[in-house]
């Protein structure tokens, strides 16, 4: 069953540690993504998204706007590991070891699309196989295969792989606005 | 409507405008392309049982019992074995504070400005993932492999655990190296 991000979150706040863990599994991508982004490595970036976890935990009574969740652990995600960036830079630095004089943050862009790589990768797990296949073979092939081979593998005529991909995009439309729980 | 754009058959820009449907599906179609090289990484199995342990570890401890520790082992007192010769100049220090069923390792290492740290806490015998350390003023959470890391200018003058339903107090721990 589909469940929306504020629905989860309503039974976070009622202090259910199996949504907690739902949401964990929905966004843990994209709060690793992040920090990796910014050049942390092993146990400084585990520690980082660990951090980024811990607060929203800890401010989960004032996120008034879970549909907002995911952006808003960009945001603290970013804060956290730009500062253990400087502060390992200027650990080296004591060491009298070459670091970088300060952090180059990954662009703003980047950050967004990492949010909707994580929504759309979300969504399609919600999609049916046969529409998870077509999608797949479309758009996230490599490499990149004609309508008519796609068609040959999946066994169907070459003028119904069309329609069937603006059918699946619209299912998939329709799981996303479900999910961002609009 | 897509594929006849793609070969050229109809005047394809036209066809959007006046079509509201097939612009928004033309848009989300751009999006989805858009996104297909963002690589989006999972963390490690262990890195993601932390995470969702969070709820268990900060959870309330209104109602938790408040116990003293003690120090079981201290690589600090008596006399140090030759094996240990950088303890004995100070440089390490190895100790287990035990409360009840509770035990808490901890190594401390002098390096040439700070200390460093790495502690673990047991319960029964078996690493336990339900505490939080508290290292002087410093709120600690354990990280890989339920080990607590961290470093400090100073050692820390009280060390504690907390979880759910145990706040344990190890006491004061004198860093004044008494075997020279």
């Amino acid at each position: 069953m589909r469940e929306s991000v504020s629905v989860i979150w309503q039974r976070v706040l009622t202090g259910s540690s199996e949504d907690w863990t739902k949401l964990v599994t929905r966004y843990a991508s994209l709060v690793y993504s992040v920090v990796l982004r910014f050049g942390l490595t092993g146990d400084d970036a585990a520690d980082c998204a660990q951090q980024t976890w811990i607060a929203l935990y800890k401010s989960r009574e004032s996120i008034k706007d879970p549909t907002r969740l995911p952006s808003w652990l960009i945001r603290v995600a970013s804060r956290k590991a730009s500062r253990m960036v400087r502060r390992r830079a200027k650990e080296l630095r004591a060491l009298g070891q070459l670091a970088a004089e300060s952090t180059v943050p990954p662009p703003e862009d980047d950050l967004i699309r990492l949010q909707e790589r994580a929504q759309l990768n979300h969504a399609f797990e919600h999609l049916d196989d046969r529409c998870q296949e077509v999608l797949r073979a479309v758009f996230f092939a490599a490499p990149k295969k004609s309508y008519a081979e796609i068609a040959t593998d999946m066994g169907i005529p070459v003028n119904s792989l069309g329609p069937t991909r603006i059918r699946c995009i619209k299912k998939l439309r329709r799981i996303l606005e479900d999910l961002e729980g609009q | 409507m897509i594929k006849a754009a793609e070969t050229g058959r109809i005047p394809f820009r036209s066809h959007l405008a006046e079509c509201p449907d097939c612009r928004e599906l033309y848009e989300l179609l751009g999006r989805f392309r858009g996104l297909v090289d963002v690589d989006l990484v999972m963390p490690p199995p262990d890195v993601m049982s932390r995470h969702s342990f969070i709820p268990q570890l900060l959870q309330s401890r209104e109602q938790a019992r408040t116990i003293s520790g003690t120090v079981e082992f201290d690589s600090w007192s008596g006399l140090p074995a030759l094996a240990l010769r950088d303890a004995a100049r100070g440089m390490e220090r190895r100790m287990r504070l035990t409360a009840g069923p509770v035990s808490l390792e901890l190594v401390a290492e002098r390096q040439t400005r700070h200390w460093e740290f790495t502690a673990r806490v047991y319960q029964r015998g078996r690493v336990s993932s339900g505490f939080i350390l508290e290292a002087g003023r410093k709120q600690l959470y354990p990280g890989r492999r339920w080990c607590f890391r961290w470093t400090a200018a100073k050692p820390p003058r009280k060390l504690g655990l907390r979880s759910a339903d145990l706040a344990i107090d190890f006491g004061a721990l004198n860093w004044k190296h008494s075997v020279s």
